[in-house]
């Protein structure tokens, strides 16, 4: 019977026990084995070891191919990145094995702390694989991101309507507000979005401020329709167009949590992408480094 | 005195046109007739550049026509140079509307122009179209009167009328109103033809203003203007009195009149009610009326190269000669296999002799069926079909017999003898098959794929009833009592009939008095109880299976309430005739304790947990009760990566046919659109190449022979298919990798333009079926949270979730 | 001020209408407002949205009437001065400024936009959704840093290899040098010329070749007698094969006793005791007894030392010399000089400078102070020459025939002649001197005969007389060198007493073998996997490198 079944308990957790066997193997050959001085990459088991985990790079690289191979038959997806998760864990430990836990400044430990940054980033993504998407399917309480947008630009043309009946220094915020919307841009916004409702506060404030001093005129930049909207209640000529306003406000209302649902969403997706541009970078660094360690263990032997 | 003609063809389709040019070729005095001022309106009214293809491609052309795969244009060109070179006598603008036998032998054809002429033959060419209703107003023939719309988008800034309530109507009314002020005009006083999308979007319009709705309102007349800014006036009947407007133009979306009623009215015979029947006709297309004939679509075929050749053919036949139909040689080909075969003719009188079932059809329908079909002579023993298989198809049992494997376990077989046939189960209820099927002594079979079966039972009713009875006899003893003789089963199988519930429908309450077993013959069910003022769903149960024995067994009140998942059909077993079969066979009794015990633990297993029966209700509401297999997502273990349908893209051809993320979500099980395989596919239902097929594994695909047509694309209410074109080749896998050549994997079209190429086909999934392993959807899945499971999982995978 | 204003309609087909009208006013007023010159029936447009003004022909100022501001040439002002081509985008319509024709001094073009334009400014505000959409790249930082690790780990150091010209550029850099290869550090005596690998490496995927070793170690030997076999019949033995460097600073050398084992572990087995080597494995569990060299001449005289095990039974020294050492080390001491006293053994063994060995005993410093070789009463404190028969004789003889030439020698038994005292110059005679000598003959013979004969010599020497009375001094021998091969120093047993390796004070005579067994030492050494003992492996005691060590005629090593 055909099961969601995470990488993590694949087919019985096949792969954490494939890891754990390899690492306790090497541990165990690592404390049994008495090299000539200290432990390091020279002896046999350095060697070995070093052959083990330079084809698990290898072979960890090679996913990057398998994941787009899609004609493949060699296993599924889910298996390759059990294993995948599992054994570039253990792959850790049997680096500092091989190497008998000695760093310098030189292009050894440099392949070591590469493979460190690439392994510990994507730790990071399998958190995010874990923890984000119940998060973003709970946000986007099935609707597609199109849908949300569209019914921002319907909200949009709504507030348009609302606030042209209610008066035009309304309807020039909300037009105001419409073009300063901004969902999405460059990926700084999308991993920190706009601060539209931290900022909701300080516009409160501001707000509270103005009331004590009606005098204040127009809104001045940074204060939002939601503002100019309450301004204009206080100026108490909002009797017979309240209800619009109220309808507005909902209007407002809603548009804001929709984009901040779908900033949200863009934000987690995005969390869930950002590491593999340093994952993935990185482990062509690793694979460059790693052949320079080799060549240059084998050139000067 | 009207004007005399030997030939008198009807409607200038592919048929009727390769007719009158035959006849014209042969020097014939002949007319072709021709409501419209153009040919074959058909395809004339195909939208701009659409590829037509020749399918089926085996079959030869004998036509002066000349025809091969284009675009719309190229064809219709060659026709009109064929018509021109020929000089054929077109009569445009005659719309025939009674055709009455003399009793000095030929024909008055009459027409809607008043025009009338005498013809000792009629040839019947008008398609299954029939002929777009028109204003029937003055002006309805004004330029800027239009019955079609290519592109909505070439019209902006125009007033446009658009009358009809049809979702054709509905289709153009929302299409224009993005640039133009359109106003619709509805006869009635609601839109109650519309499908549910389109009155939602259409009322919505209306209620927006963006479109100008009349109710019950009648067009008067149109008048062309040539002052002012606009074009012409449209002269309204609304209840509040007349009513005028200033329009740029009119788009009339009327519909159209079956052609049935014209037919019957020349006196022809239809086999049955069912709209999808075609009059029968003789070898040589001739009708129940003696000197009319029928060819193309009226007459069942739907293809143009075979109406094509009709044409040909029919004209040879009136002037008397003997023509080997153009399907022979292909005929022959198939037969070649069969034992002792001597010709074609003599076979399918064996055949009509031999098969009671197929006895009852036309020679010429015959010969189709035999087109479609397979003919096999299999070495005694050899297995025709597996249990558990998906195929569908269709067997009749021309010579020798057949064994039924009933019960592998104790190697229980059932023989079948000439003339019957077997494996309806499957056709009808669209599932696995029931039991293996071996080859006896001497068999010859006809292996019959289901849309042609299904057409045959439709326009034969004789067949259906006679197919029907045998697969409920079977049904039943399959079902109850596979160790007795199929006798035993007699009165209960005299108190079965067949019942149809339409999606929702109740088949029985919580609480009514039992007196009656359903065996369910096609759809599935849904079981559910009141708790605590909320239906909860215990359980669905699939095709094959029956309810209601527990109320027969045990208290004699239904339990739960039962309700259609999708439209199904069960078989109804009276309830006394069932207890007595119980009292007479212990067997029986035993098992069915057996099955209800089991039933009863895992409903109270379910009222446990009531997620388990929402996540199932859910599941049904998106049509997985039809499906034999769904694709479900976990979104708390989904990332959103597109892996699944770069997959599907890569390893079909360029395009997805999923959406991951389109689709409802409840409680993280996602259902993404994409094929769900359905029992009886909607997809199937009307494919003129017949180019979608069930695979042996239940995969429903789309074969080469697709000529794009659509049908299939607007049949699926899931709207898993569309139309694609083939992309051109990607650069390799790595070359991307390493340096962004090309479109990534999934990613669109390497080079638009390949894109446009018109030679759209129909993709939809086919479940990877030439690939080993499985869907490629779910095999690329990196976090598992891609699945596939059909119904009989569903339970299961409800309690699971829950 | 007249403007003119030109409506641009699409019809079907892409066909356009135009209709024109005048404008009359200092400003033309855009807006919703009716009341506004330019009139756009659009909710995206406030009731007065902007005002445009002309500044000089074909120049017009644009100001925004709202908080909003307006959309000119596709970014938002709210006051902005524009040349003729100028476009104002309102909502659904497109207002374009124009050059004013003749009498005219303004002019602007109103048209709807296409109905996908407008679909696309409606969701202008949508930016990049997802990460690849925005500059993020996972391929040219790829690239970027496989390629620059690639030159730094691996393409200039072997540019430094191959092109010797860049090394004083490239060697000393903190990254990109060959020093970056180093996996660990250098032996410390390597360090002076560590930068240059090449010294050791050749850099073709090969190990380390013993050439570059001995271009600096060239005088070191092989393992044995490089005459009789070459190291490379000893196997996988290249210099490389214990001595590895880069690992650290002080751990060069491999000191296991494997790496002997590894041969002479079962060695006589497999040579079938062609070879004199014995079969060793581990101090402690494996190890033969001790062998020493004993002096030993052959028949005519050569000095030819025999080895002899420990362990063999009577075992003997026969170094000539008579010295019970229990004697000398006598608790109530032993008669010296100045009366009794106590010796101890270094009173006699004393170590050589560095301690390792101990020196040579000689007579002289060791044995004479007790032991005097006077000869003549009158005149004790003269003594003969130690070691030189003849010369003793000739010193003796010298010595009375003085005193008898000189005369005045008062001995009543003494001839007159040796007893007169005689005037300076005064002659004497050829009888009184001949009468003379002969007295001083008997005396030396003598005191020669009773010197060796008698109490000194023979005290520890054997002496012999040859029939013609000619006296010779058995020679005497101590094993120098008791264990040519094995590597033994006083100075780390310091913490010990002599005692309590040799047994002196018990040995009563000087033909004991005073030398420790092996199990002596195994009191306290033992393999190198030794528990609870001094581990120690074969090369403590043994060195690989030491060719066979003999000893000369002389007793000393040969040095080769």
């Amino acid at each position: 019977m055909a099961m969601h079944e995470s990488i993590f308990d694949y087919s019985r957790y096949r792969y954490l026990w494939v890891s754990m066997v390899l690492s306790l193997g090497s541990i165990v050959a690592y404390l049994w084995h008495d090299p000539i001085g200290e432990p390091n990459g020279g002896s046999w088991l350095g060697y070995t070891l070093g052959t083990i985990g330079a084809l698990l790079i290898l072979w960890l690289l090679w996913f990057g191919i398998r994941k787009r191979s899609y004609k493949s038959r060699v296993g599924t997806m889910r298996g390759w990145l059990s294993a995948h998760v599992y054994l570039g864990t253990s792959l850790i430990l049997i680096a500092f094995l091989h190497s008998g836990f000695q760093v310098g400044w030189n292009i050894h430990t440099l392949a070591l702390v590469l493979m460190l940054v690439v392994i510990f980033s994507g730790f990071f993504g399998v958190y995010t694989y874990v923890r984000y998407p119940a998060i973003m399917t709970r946000n986007r309480d099935s609707a597609t991101r199109q849908s949300l947008l569209d019914e921002i630009a319907e909200l949009d043309a709504q507030a348009l309507q609302l606030a042209d009946t209610v008066d035009p220094k309304v309807h020039a915020a909300v037009l105001r507000s419409i073009e300063r919307t901004e969902i999405g841009g460059s990926f700084i916004t999308l991993l920190r979005p706009g601060d539209e409702t931290d900022n909701a506060l300080d516009q409160v404030k501001t707000f509270m401020e103005q009331r004590d001093k009606p005098a204040a005129g127009a809104p001045k930049k940074d204060m939002s329709t939601m503002f100019a909207m309450v301004d204009f209640l206080s100026a108490g000529s909002a009797d017979a167009k309240s209800d619009a306003l109220r309808k507005l406000l909902d209007t407002l209302a809603r548009k804001r949590s929709l984009t901040d649902r779908i900033t949200r969403d863009l934000q987690v997706q995005a969390l869930m992408e950002i590491w593999l541009y340093i994952h993935v970078p990185l482990s062509m660094a690793l694979l460059a480094a790693l052949t320079a360690h080799v060549f240059s263990v084998f050139f000067y032997w | 005195m009207a004007e005399r003609f030997q030939i008198a063809i009807v409607g200038s389709g592919p048929g009727g046109l390769s007719a009158a040019a035959h006849a014209a070729e042969l020097g014939i005095s002949h007319v072709l007739l021709e409501a419209e001022p153009h040919l074959s309106n058909t395809i004339y009214r195909y939208q701009k550049g659409k590829h037509v293809m020749d399918e089926p491609g085996i079959l030869p052309l004998r036509s002066p026509l000349e025809f091969k795969a284009g675009t719309r244009e190229a064809i219709l060109g060659a026709w009109n140079d064929g018509v021109a070179r020929l000089s054929v006598n077109v009569k445009h603008g005659h719309e025939v509307s009674k055709i009455t036998a003399q009793p000095g032998g030929g024909f008055l054809v009459e027409c809607a122009n008043k025009a009338q002429m005498i013809a000792d033959r009629v040839v019947l060419g008008i398609g299954l179209q029939g002929n777009i209703r028109k204003l029937g107003v003055p002006g309805e023939d004004l330029p800027i009167v239009q019955y079609t719309l290519d592109d909505p988008g070439a019209f902006s800034g125009e007033t446009i009328v658009v009358v009809g309530a049809g979702d054709a109507a509905i289709e153009n009314a929302l299409a224009l109103a993005k640039q133009n002020t359109v106003i619709v005009i509805n006869r009635r006083d609601e839109f109650a033809r519309a499908k549910e999308g389109n009155l939602r979007g259409i009322l919505k319009a209306i209620e927006e203003g963006t479109i100008q709705c009349y109710y019950n309102t009648g067009p008067e007349k149109v008048e062309a203007l040539n002052v002012g800014r606009k074009k012409g006036r449209l002269v309204l009947q609304t209840p509040q009195g007349r009513a005028q407007i200033l329009i740029d133009r009119i788009i009339a979306r009327l519909g159209a009149s079956a052609p049935r009623g014209f037919v019957e009215g020349c006196g022809v015979k239809f086999p049955s009610k069912d709209p999808s029947a075609v009059p029968a006709i003789s070898p040589q297309y001739e009708s129940n009326v003696p000197g009319l004939y029928i060819v193309g679509a009226l007459a069942g075929y739907p293809l143009i190269k075979q109406a094509m050749n009709q044409g040909y053919e029919v004209v040879e036949y009136i002037l008397g000669r003997k023509v080997e139909p153009a399907d022979e040689p292909l005929l022959r080909d198939r037969l070649k296999n069969v034992p002792n075969f001597r010709s074609v003719d003599a076979f399918i009188g064996d055949i009509q002799r031999n098969v009671p079932l197929l006895a009852q059809i036309t020679p010429l329908q015959l010969r189709e069926f035999l087109l479609d079909s397979e003919i096999h002579a299999p070495k005694p023993g050899a297995t025709v079909f597996a249990k558990n298989d998906y195929t569908n198809t269709f067997f009749s049992i021309v010579e020798g017999e057949v064994e039924v494997v009933v019960d592998a376990a104790q190697n229980r077989r059932i023989k079948l003898k000439r003339g019957e046939f077997f494996g309806e189960m499957g056709l009808i209820s669209g599932r696995r098959r029931a039991a293996t099927v071996l080859a006896g002594p001497g068999a010859i079979l006809i292996e019959t794929p289901r849309r042609s079966m299904n057409r045959l039972i439709q326009s034969v009713e004789a067949v259906k009833r006679e197919i029907d009875k045998v697969f409920i006899a079977r049904a039943l003893q399959s079902r109850f009592t596979p160790e007795s003789p199929i006798e035993r089963l007699n009165e209960v199988v005299e108190s079965a009939r067949i019942v149809q519930f339409k999606a929702g429908d109740i088949v029985f309450n919580e609480g009514d008095p039992g007196d009656c077993v359903h065996l369910i013959r096609r759809g599935s069910l849904t079981i559910s109880r009141q708790i605590g003022g909320k239906d909860v769903v215990l359980s669905y149960v699939a095709a094959g299976n029956y309810v209601g024995e527990m109320a027969l067994l045990g208290d004699s009140r239904r339990s739960a309430t039962v309700r259609a998942a999708i439209a199904s059909e069960t078989i109804r077993v009276e309830g006394e005739a069932f207890k007595r079969l119980i009292q007479r066979d212990p067997i029986l009794r035993a098992r069915l304790q057996a099955e209800y015990s089991a039933r009863t633990a895992s409903n109270l297993a379910m009222q446990q947990m009531p997620a388990g029966g929402d996540i199932i209700s859910f599941l049904i509401a998106q049509g997985a009760g039809e499906a034999t297999d769904i694709l479900l997502i976990d979104e708390a273990l989904c990332v959103r990566c597109d892996n699944c349908e770069k997959a599907c893209a890569e390893t079909h051809g360029g395009t997805s046919r999923l959406d991951r993320e389109a689709g409802p979500t409840f409680a993280n099980v996602h259902v993404p659109t994409s094929c769900r395989h359905c029992e009886h596919p909607h997809c199937m239902k009307d494919c003129p190449p017949d180019a979608i097929h069930r695979a042996p594994n239940g995969e429903v695909y789309i074969a080469d022979n697709c000529i794009g047509c659509g049908n299939c694309e607007r049949n699926c209410p899931y709207g898993v298919i569309h139309l694609a074109a083939k992309p051109p080749k990607k650069p390799g896998l790595l070359s991307w990798l390493m340096f962004g050549a090309g479109p990534g994997p999934g990613e669109a079209p390497y080079d638009p333009k390949a894109g446009k190429s018109s030679e759209k086909k129909a993709v939809k999934c086919d479940m990877c079926k030439d690939l080993k392993g499985g869907p490629a959807c779910v095999r690329a899945c990196p976090t598992g949270a891609a699945i596939r499971i059909g119904p009989e999982e569903f339970r299961a995978y409800a309690r699971n979730r829950s | 001020m007249r403007w003119q204003i030109l409506r641009v309609s699409q019809q079907a087909k892409g066909a356009t209408s135009v209709e024109e009208d005048i404008h009359f006013g200092e400003t033309l007023t855009i807006g919703r407002g009716a009341d506004q010159a330019i009139y756009l029936p659009d909710l995206r447009a406030a009731l007065s949205h902007c005002s445009v003004t002309v500044k000089n022909a074909g120049h017009y100022r644009i100001q925004s009437l709202i908080v909003a501001g307006v959309r000119v040439n596709g970014n938002i002002v709210h006051e902005i001065d524009v040349g003729a081509g100028a476009t104002v985008e309102l909502g659904g319509t497109r207002l374009k400024f124009l050059a004013p024709p003749k009498d005219f001094e303004g002019a602007v073009e109103i048209s709807a936009m296409a109905p996908e334009e407008i679909a696309q400014n409606a969701n202008r505000f949508v930016g990049k959704l997802t990460l690849s959409e925005t500059r993020l790249s996972k391929r040219w930082p790829s690239w970027i840093l496989f390629c620059g690790v690639a030159l730094f780990a691996l393409v200039l150091p072997l540019l430094a290899n191959y092109v010797p010209a860049a090394r004083p550029a490239l060697d000393p850099l903190p990254i990109g040098s060959r020093d970056t290869w180093q996996a660990g550090q250098l032996v410390a005596a390597h360090h002076f010329f560590g930068e240059n690998c090449n010294l050791c490496h050749e850099g073709n995927f090969s190990t380390v070749k013993d050439e570059s070793c001995k271009a600096c170690h060239g005088n070191i030997g092989g393992h044995v007698d490089d005459k009789r076999f070459t190291l490379s019949q000893l196997g996988d033995s290249d210099c490389a094969f214990c001595h590895r460097d880069h690992s650290g600073i002080e751990a060069l050398i491999r000191e296991d006793q494997e790496l002997c084992a590894d041969c002479h572990d079962g060695l006589p087995a497999r040579e079938k005791n062609a070879t004199p080597q014995m079969d060793v494995a581990d101090f402690s569990s494996k190890h033969p007894g001790f062998v020493v060299s004993l002096a030993n001449w052959d028949t005519n005289g050569e000095y030819k030392p025999t080895r002899a095990a420990l362990a063999t039974p009577g075992i003997k020294e026969n170094s000539g010399l008579k010295f019970p050492h229990d004697l000398h080390l006598a608790k109530e001491g032993i008669q010296g000089p100045e009366g009794d006293e106590v010796l101890q053994c270094e009173t006699c063994h004393q170590a050589e400078p560095g301690g390792a060995l101990i020196r040579p005993i000689n007579f002289e410093d060791n044995c004479q102070r007790c032991h005097q070789l006077t000869y003549s009463i009158r005149e004790a404190d003269r003594q003969v020459t130690h070691g030189k028969p003849q010369l003793m004789r000739s010193e003796i003889e010298e010595f009375f025939a003085r005193q008898a030439l000189e005369g005045a020698f008062n001995d009543v038994n003494a001839p007159t002649v040796v007893r007169t005292r005689r005037r300076p110059g005064q002659p004497i005679t050829p009888q009184e001197r001949a009468e003379a000598l002969s007295w001083a003959r008997e005396q030396a013979a003598q005191s020669v005969d009773n010197l060796f004969n008698s109490n000194a010599c023979t005290y520890c020497h054997t002496v012999t007389t040859d029939d013609l009375g000619g006296l010779s001094v058995s020679p005497v021998r101590v094993a120098g060198f008791w264990f040519p091969k094995a590597r033994f120093s006083h100075r780390s047993h310091e913490s010990m007493t002599c005692i309590d390796c040799h047994k002196a004070e018990t040995s009563d005579d000087s033909s004991d073998v005073l030398m420790p067994d092996i199990d002596n030492c195994q009191a306290c050494h033992a393999g190198e996997h030794g528990k609870n003992k001094v581990p120690s492996t074969c090369i403590t005691c043994h060195g690989y490198h030491e060719t066979r060590l003999d000893l000369d005629s002389k007793g000393l090593p040969e040095l080769r």
